[in-house]
């Protein structure tokens, strides 16, 4: 990767650390058009459009990724796995989107959006014990998750 | 005064007893404290604490009460009766309690907080947003946590009492 194209990816990840999603997704779609054939930058975008709750371009960037990296194993595969499962329990598919975030994170992808929406498939089955479990690692990975999300949530209704 | 030094000593040491399961223990160790101080409210409200851990509610309504019983104007009794109400989904009366006790001390983030939950659980997403803009958020995991279940079951219209 070139190194303007990491000053794009830095300031895209700085973004979305200020909450700036949608500047984020801005920034990645530059260096996309810089570099089209970069793999990587896919699966970013993809994260970017997650976290702006716009799914259908996620799961689109991400087939994109995959395509590009010849749909071979990497890095980015048990990431793209729990951001899939994440939109699957969004979308209300929750065995489905379970059963890809215990994949991803039997994979190691540490990331607290999978646990909370693992947190919330479970919540959403009424068993809360296991829920406030996967709660309990988000908290480890990020303290300020919580907060964040409520102010998202709040913003919402 | 020397009863309730002693009493007080016995409720520090019972502190480490608090994660025991094994409330028949515990229950006989408070049982002391009242014996020797049953004017002690603090003792009270540390019992009904314990029986809150242990998700025994009811239990922990009737000794916080007892508490409040001994000092009707102590906010933080009410808050934790309001907390207790809440976790029961007993939504019009943790709305008063804890309105009892924002009356006693307006500036107490957690009671307010509470009061914002509850008010989402009723539907009154205005009153919600203004107290938590109002006062922020607390910064309590267990609050949190009930936060982000009230507004991800009020977005998805599911009953908020279930």
């Amino acid at each position: 990767m070139g190194i303007q194209i990491q000053i794009l990816v830095a300031d895209a990840y700085a973004a979305i650390e200020k909450g700036k999603i949608s500047e984020a997704i801005q920034i990645l779609e530059k260096a996309i058009t810089a570099t089209p054939q970069n793999a990587d930058l896919y699966a970013y975008l993809g994260e970017a459009y997650f976290l702006n709750q716009e799914y259908i371009h996620a799961q689109e960037v991400f087939l994109k990724h995959e395509s590009l990296s010849n749909h071979k194993t990497n890095t980015f595969t048990p990431y793209i796995t729990g951001y899939r499962g994440c939109i699957l329990i969004a979308e209300g598919k929750i065995a489905e989107g379970q059963s890809l975030l215990e994949q991803a994170i039997q994979e190691n992808a540490q990331e607290p959006h999978f646990y909370y929406s693992l947190a919330k498939a479970y919540f959403l089955q009424n068993k809360q014990t296991i829920a406030y479990e996967f709660m309990g690692k988000i908290e480890q990975l990020d303290p300020c998750f919580y907060y964040r999300k409520i102010q998202q949530l709040i913003n919402q209704i | 005064m020397f009863k309730k030094l002693y009493a007080f000593w016995l409720l520090r040491k019972i502190q480490k007893y608090l994660d025991d399961p094994d409330s028949s223990k515990v229950q006989a160790k408070f049982d002391r404290i009242f014996q020797i101080s049953s004017q002690y409210h603090f003792a009270y409200f540390h019992f009904a604490r314990y029986w809150a851990m242990h998700n025994q509610l009811d239990q922990a309504q009737v000794y916080i009460a007892k508490a409040i019983a001994l000092a009707p104007k102590n906010p933080i009794y009410y808050t934790f009766l309001g907390v207790v109400l809440y976790q029961q989904k007993k939504i019009p009366d943790a709305i008063t309690a804890l309105q009892t006790a924002i009356s006693f001390d307006s500036k107490n983030q957690l009671t307010q907080n509470y009061l914002a939950l509850c008010r989402l659980e009723n539907g009154e997403v205005p009153e919600f947003k203004k107290i938590i803009q109002s006062v922020g958020i607390f910064e309590s995991t267990q609050l949190q946590i009930q936060m982000l279940w009230a507004l991800e079951k009020y977005q998805k219209n599911i009953p908020l009492t279930t």
